[in-house]
């Protein structure tokens, strides 16, 4: 499953203070690229459009987001992987004479082997390792030029150096060494340091051209030059996408595209159904948080969507033709926010009919930070099969029985707001000829109470605090790569503050995550 | 198909490769004596389980017929020891997190429990770690392993099926550890694990031209590892620790590196034509293909140890071959209600390609020898019953005939740990000892398991 409970506060932690006024953050383990990371950062590096990183071995799973560092553990099968991945990039990238010339940018002949290696190492290098290089940096990779070179050509001799570069621990690692003063334990981040962490959250690759200068420059030294290179980036297709890859990622949609419907049990769905509906979820996004400056009960409750013609006659919408998405208005009293894609409720919806229990707990797990326990051991999930009746009544055991209803309360009634929805996400009055009964309730949480159907639910939802600080959390892991901690709490709640301030804005706390002390500073481990 | 001669073809001399059927050793009779004298190890693992009256026999021990979900493998029956009554113990030990099902993968090969971590482990806040010690394959990887290329290798067929996830290392899909809480990973891509295993044997360079190849792989290693050595120090203790567990695994490439060409010849089949091997449909396809490269793997003498996983615990692979087109875990247990029927289905197909590697494994060479006779296969999975997540009566099964394993049997050992059947298996390969995860859970080899 995704993201989870990215609260992640312990009771006890409540009860500890912290005092706000100096940096407080717990030690955060260096992070190495994932693989998404490790690809766009190759094509931003060399033109490598392969997505190289797609052959690394998949990551832990770690936050919910696959790009927890201190989970990233490194096998032996890794290891080969970046070896036989820098040979084959380094190849394609130096396939011909031209390319060669192209990255080394002298010319050989007449300046010599050393001086235009010298000088490609300390520029190439900069970007490569996202920082300037040390002398003893430079020096080392001079040398297996040298090593290579006794032995075989200039062309071979200068991949080996390439190679090692996409092998070496600071280009694979964001590594940040940047000393604290004397006696302390916490550090603030160096320029170049910063320009990464703001890159990398922000677009998912290295830092360009006009961050890596503003880095050298002192461009990164007050909080408004970072927010306005932050600001930037986000604007950037590479931050849109980052913001889309978030929400999928968070709505558990990364499968969609491969979801397979039986096609006697479901006559007439596109064939790329998945695809479709999770390129509408895609621009609804982009368009509530960038177009229209969003927030996020906008999110959760907005009836205008981007259909094309055949997602409209699978949502039944007359009037739309052709294969390009257009804005389309919904009913808003059958669809309401991101919950009610066809996407959220196909993604959660195995099988042939409405899952109250899986479509409520993800309620419950995403946007509320409130799953309930496992189902103990020993505990026979399979109610009787019997054929006929709603689903409403088919779960009926998940009521009646005690031994259910202890976890199940916290699911079902909310997944029942959902019933007007068949499996693949459809509107429906009846359900099995019965008469759709969408009454739902929320036990526990700030939204607690009876509701009936999916737009009230959206509705409750969206005034939530429980749910905006679970919102929070969320944008927290995926945006730091590890699960906040209680020693995060003055980060969390600068977050908190930053989002009520900006009427939850998703982008104001996009942009929130590169001011807070957890972006700005580490701790020092001795 | 390439024709590969290697270091002891020329030692021996004289004898031609020739184009060989499937599988049959390229090796003159001497020669192969030396390579297959040695035992392998096979671990095959299906998840979610078995529906139990139509997995476990009745009957006497000797005297009994395959039931439903085990007919596929009426052909090796002489060759098979049926397990029932054993139980994961050890994944009910009061110190374990997680789902059961994550439970299942981190016990079944390693008999500990699966402690505290920050890994969402199915479906809420539970979360866990990875298993608490070494799983059985890498201890036998460490015990005959160590002269191969590659000590053990791990592949996998769908896996891992929770797209949600990105495809990541979780608790939910790992059962190989090298160590405590270290999984390690399943290669997954046919395509690549061919050339990993067999790439450097069939390039048809230049003669000396794959010595300067080697040459240069190692300078450009040495290097990667001075860049390593160089920041180790600047960083903080677990940075360190974590580059330098890096380091260490560069160090482990550059030894099979040097280990050279490999002294063995044979002559590996390529997988033929490139396939979407990630689509559920593919999964005969692909899982054949895996399990053709394991056998080809051990026949060649590249490793010893393999553990071939088809899918893992969240099992979220479809079945359209069988006309099933939900995935797994929906018939398990997510649809909420009771689908033996597919689930025996499911079963049946699983036991069906553990009949398929059997089959390979049986091949006879030239000399009448067979790599199944030199070999043991443990075949697992990490329920015994989906409906409730049971870990009792787990379908554990043997094959071949590593430690005197005498076939056409049902052994039953009610109630009883399954640390104790991994304490028989690393005997049979000359582990000596008489626990094997938690002590308190072993009680020592099973009586009669081995002969």
């Amino acid at each position: 499953m995704s993201a989870g409970d990215a609260r992640g506060e312990s009771p006890s932690a409540a009860a500890l203070t912290f005092d706000c006024s100096a940096p407080t953050l717990p030690a955060a383990p260096v992070r190495r690229l994932t693989r998404d990371e490790y690809s766009r950062t190759l094509a931003d590096l060399l033109g490598d459009d392969s997505r190289a990183g797609d052959s690394l071995p998949p990551e832990e799973r770690g936050n919910g987001f696959g790009n927890d560092g201190a989970f990233q553990s490194v096998s032996v099968l890794l290891a080969e992987s970046y070896a036989r991945l820098a040979e084959e990039i380094v190849a394609r990238a130096t396939r011909d004479p031209e390319r060669i010339l192209g990255l080394l940018a002298c010319d050989v002949d007449a300046e010599g082997e050393p001086n235009c290696l010298g000088r490609f190492i300390e520029s190439f290098g900069a970007r490569a390792y996202r920082r300037p290089l040390e002398l003893e940096e430079r020096a080392r990779l001079g040398r297996v030029f040298s090593e290579v070179r006794s032995y075989d050509s200039f062309e071979s001799a200068f991949r080996a150096v390439l190679e090692v570069m996409l092998q070496s621990p600071a280009f694979l690692y964001r590594l940040e060494a940047t000393p604290p003063e004397p006696g302390a334990t916490v550090a603030r981040l160096g320029a170049y340091e910063i320009a990464s962490r703001l890159s990398y959250l922000l677009t998912g690759s290295m830092p360009d051209a006009e961050l890596l200068r503003a880095a050298r420059d002192g461009g990164l030294e007050s909080a408004a030059q970072r927010r306005a290179q932050a600001e930037r980036l986000l604007s950037q297709p590479e931050g849109k996408r980052l913001v889309q890859q978030f929400h999928g990622t968070l709505f558990g949609l990364q499968g969609l595209p491969n979801q397979r419907r039986n096609p006697t049990e479901f006559p007439g769905l596109p064939d790329a159904l998945g695809s479709l509906l999770s390129e509408e979820t895609q621009r609804f996004v982009e368009d509530v948080v960038f177009e229209r400056g969003g927030d996020l009960a906008t999110l959760l409750t907005s009836s205008e969507t981007f259909l094309n013609q055949e997602l409209a006659e699978f949502y039944g919408m007359p009037g739309v033709s052709g294969p390009e998405f257009r804005p389309v208005s919904m009913d808003p009293e059958r669809r309401a926010g991101i919950l009610t894609h066809g996407s959220v409720l196909s993604a959660h919806t195995p099988g042939l009919a409405s899952h109250p229990v899986l479509r409520g707990l993800l309620v419950r797990r995403v946007l509320l930070c409130d799953p309930p326990p496992d189902p103990p051991d020993g505990i026979n999930l399979s109610v009787p099969s019997e054929p006929g009746g709603s689903t409403r009544e088919r779960y009926q055991l998940h009521r009646t029985s005690a031994l259910c209803a202890g976890c199940h309360q916290y699911m079902d009634p909310i997944g029942f707001g959902f019933e007007n929805y068949d499996a693949v996400g459809r509107w429906r009055d009846l359900d099995n000829g019965v008469a759709v009964d969408a009454s739902g309730e929320v036990v526990g949480t700030d939204v607690a109470g009876a509701f009936l159907g999916p737009r009230e639910l959206a509705e409750r939802l969206a005034g939530s605090e429980d749910v905006a600080d679970c919102y929070v959390g969320q944008w927290f892991a995926y945006g730091y790569g590890r699960r906040a901690t209680p020693e995060d709490m003055c980060s969390r709640d600068q977050l908190r503050a930053a989002f009520r301030a900006g009427d939850h804005r998703v982008k104001d706390l996009v942009i929130a995550l590169t001011e807070t002390d957890a972006f700005l500073y580490r701790r020092v481990e001795p | 198909m390439l024709k590969i001669m290697g270091r002891r073809q020329f030692l021996v001399g004289g004898s031609s490769v020739i184009a060989l059927p499937w599988l049959a050793s390229a090796l003159p009779r001497s020669a192969r004596a030396a390579v297959t004298q040695d035992s392998c190890f096979i671990v095959f693992f299906s998840p979610g389980g078995r529906v139990e009256e139509r997995w476990h026999p009745a009957g006497g021990e000797t005297n009994f017929e395959l039931p439903e979900s085990l007919a596929p493998l009426a052909p090796f029956q002489n060759e098979l020891v049926v397990l029932s009554g054993l139980a994961l113990k050890s994944a009910s030990d009061p110190r374990n997190h997680g789902h059961a099902h994550s439970r299942g993968m981190g016990t079944l090969l390693t008999g500990t429990y699966v402690p505290y971590g920050p890994y969402e482990t199915c479906c809420n806040d539970t979360t866990s770690g990875f298993a608490a010690g070494p799983s059985l394959d890498q201890v036998i990887a460490r015990q005959i392993g160590q002269s191969s290329r590659f000590a053990s290798l791990e592949l996998a067929v769908r896996w891992p099926t929770d797209e949600r996830d990105r495809g990541t290392v979780a608790p939910t899909n790992c059962i190989n550890f090298s160590s405590a809480e270290t999984p390690v990973p399943c290669e997954t891509d046919p395509f690549r694990a061919y050339t990993r295993l067999f790439g450097d044997l069939t390039r048809s360079d230049a003669p000396g031209e794959s010595a300067d190849r080697l040459r240069r792989r190692r300078s450009v290693l040495d290097a990667v590892q001075r860049e390593y050595a160089a920041v180790g120090p600047r960083l903080g203790a677990q940075d360190r620790a974590k580059l330098d567990a890096h380091l260490t695994q560069i160090r482990e490439v550059e030894l099979r590196l040097a280990s050279g060409s490999p002294g063995y010849t044979c002559a590996p089949r390529h997988p033929g034509a490139a396939f979407d091997h990630t689509r559920d449909e593919a999964i005969p396809q692909a899982g054949r293909l895996m399990m053709d490269l394991l056998v080809m793997a051990l026949e060649c003498g590249l490793t010893r140890v393999g553990t071939l996983q088809f899918s893992d615990s969240q099992a979220y692979n479809t079945f359209p071959w069988l006309g099933l087109n939900e995935n797994h875990h929906y018939y398990q247990h997510d649809s909420g209600f009771d689908l033996s029927e597919q689930l025996a289905l499911i079963s049946r197909w699983y036991m069906g390609e553990l009949g398929y590697l059997l089959g390979r494994l049986g091949v006879a060479r030239e000399d009448g020898s067979r790599l199944l006779d030199q070999t043991l296969v443990l075949s697992c999975s990490e329920l015994s019953q989906a409906s409730n997540h049971g870990q009792a009566n787990m379908p554990f099964l043997l094959a071949g005939k590593v430690g005197g394993l005498k076939g056409g049997r049902h052994l039953r050992y009610p109630d009883t740990a399954h640390n104790d059947l991994l304490v028989s298996v690393a005997n049979a390969f000359g582990v000596s000892t008489n626990t094997f995860g938690l002590p308190e859970y072993s009680s020592g080899p099973l009586p009669r398991l081995f002969g």
